[in-house]
């Protein structure tokens, strides 16, 4: 089988050089692009991944101004290659976000892969926010190939205010326990999506990244 | 569970060699005497492998000749690195903190200039999301049971009460604040405990407390007065400090901490 070919989305929502890097150090070739390739082009790339940190109506803007939201719907997940979503990158598959919106009760419209809300989380207990640091991810048992080899509740380095929570509860792969349960990897036939950082989860991280890059399209 | 953290700290000084300046890693007391400790890649590589929870970079120099020192050493440690990665040290402007995130940098620490300009916290939030921004409090005591916030690598007294600023800080977009004691820096005799209850009990983003740090229980101690992580610099320099007894300490105390991957 030859390599992988990655596709790293570089919609400029924040700093993707660690994912570029985390993804090198995989064995694979990874090529970062700032606007869609077109279709002969795209026929070349096994992988993409989307990266990104900031708010949600920023994200899904710099998306749709690129032509990212186009590609994404109506070429890359309809040939059924795999996708990973990374923190923003995993927020925005889904169907509407609150993040960034001019009113409270404004949401703006996701790139719709995976159906859910992504909505600002309350822990109890008055836990500070946002929610920072390593904390333990446990898989469900419908998680497959992408949670091959990691332990069950392996500790993952994780950024972020806001949750995504899946309309259809199988399409949630893995929760975490931050003042109440969250949803930390979500998943649709090829299309992932990740709360926390592999590329800053040290080993475990590179578990998963590797688990990405040995599946196939579905 | 989420775990509580324990952070590295690496300060970069200079030194000078045939192929121009180089990073060598420092350790300060009180922020006035240095001490040359090692190779700042190397170091951060034994910290991954020994677990680090994430990593802080400071510029000790603050200065044009540091400045593309600091941002080589950033981008090494990127390449090299799955860890966390915090930087900061005399950071004056909005296109300074775009390169260091273009870099690899996934947090930045503001000090005198946003004391000098607090509008630049709300910029970098703004732009790149409040996880991104790091408040870095340098502290003294005020001799009357509160502390003031000092500027210029504590140099300046910048006539502010650390709560009150952490608190305008947050308000703007902070998400994160790192609390250093100059007092206690590099002494060993433990954290400054009152001034974490102070801050912890008074803020609504997570705590990182720093300075002091002698023994295993002093991360402990910060820890149960609502630090949500420490950072430390000296300690994990020198002696023959063991990073993995350390967390074996704190897990042991009862905490929730990393021991294995």
């Amino acid at each position: 089988m030859s390599q992988p070919a990655v596709l790293v989305l570089d919609a400029g929502l924040g700093n993707i050089g660690s994912v570029v890097a985390a993804l090198e150090r995989q064995a694979c070739t990874v090529k970062r692009l700032a606007d869609p390739p077109g279709s002969e082009a795209t026929s070349g790339f096994s992988h993409a991944v989307l990266p990104g940190v900031g708010s949600f109506t920023a994200g899904m803007k710099a998306l749709r101004q690129r032509g990212w939201s186009d590609w994404l719907q109506q070429q890359w997940c309809p040939s059924g290659q795999p996708l990973l979503g990374i923190c923003l990158g995993m927020q925005l598959l889904a169907s509407r976000g609150r993040e960034g919106a001019a009113l409270a009760d404004d949401a703006t419209t996701g790139l719709g892969l995976i159906p859910g809300t992504v909505e600002c989380m309350h822990p109890d207990g008055g836990l500070p926010l946002p929610h920072v640091g390593w904390n333990a991810v446990d898989w469900t048992v419908s998680a497959g190939s992408l949670a091959e080899g990691l332990p069950p509740c392996g500790d993952f380095y994780f950024v972020h205010s806001y949750a995504f929570t899946p309309a259809d509860s199988a399409h949630a792969l893995a929760s975490a326990d931050y003042g109440g349960m969250f949803t930390a990897v979500v998943g649709r036939g090829a299309c992932f999506g990740v709360q926390f950082h592999p590329e800053k989860s040290q080993r475990l991280g590179r578990q998963l990244l590797n688990n990405f890059l040995a599946l196939g399209p579905c | 569970m989420l775990k509580r953290r324990l952070i590295p700290k690496l300060q970069l000084g200079l030194r000078q060699s045939f192929r121009g300046s180089q990073p060598v890693l420092m350790v300060t007391r009180r922020f006035g005497q240095r001490r040359a400790i090692g190779d700042p890649l190397s170091q951060a590589k034994i910290y991954e492998a020994q677990l680090a929870d994430e990593l802080v970079l400071v510029d000790l120099e603050r200065s044009a000749e540091s400045w593309p020192v600091l941002l080589a050493t950033l981008e090494s440690m990127a390449e090299a690195l799955a860890t966390p990665l915090a930087v900061g040290g005399g950071l004056h402007s909005f296109e300074q903190i775009q390169a260091l995130l273009d870099r690899g940098a996934d947090k930045v620490m503001l000090n005198s200039a946003a004391l000098e300009r607090p509008g630049l916290i709300d910029q970098v939030a703004g732009a790149y999301g409040a996880q991104c921004v790091v408040l870095s409090l340098d502290v003294r005591s005020d001799g009357s049971g509160g502390w003031m916030v000092w500027a210029d690598g504590g140099r300046s007294d910048s006539g502010r009460a650390a709560l009150a600023w952490a608190l305008e800080a947050v308000q703007r977009g902070a998400g994160e604040v790192l609390a250093t004691s100059i007092d206690r820096d590099g002494t060993g005799e433990g954290l400054d405990l009152p001034l974490i209850e102070a801050l912890a009990g008074g803020l609504s983003v997570p705590l990182i407390a720093a300075g002091g740090c002698g023994l295993a229980q002093h991360f402990v101690e910060g820890y149960q007065a609502g630090a949500a992580a420490v950072a430390a610099g000296t300690f994990f320099c020198q002696r023959d400090q063991n990073p993995m007894q350390c967390r074996s300490h704190i897990r042991n105390a009862g905490l929730p901490i990393r021991l294995e991957v």
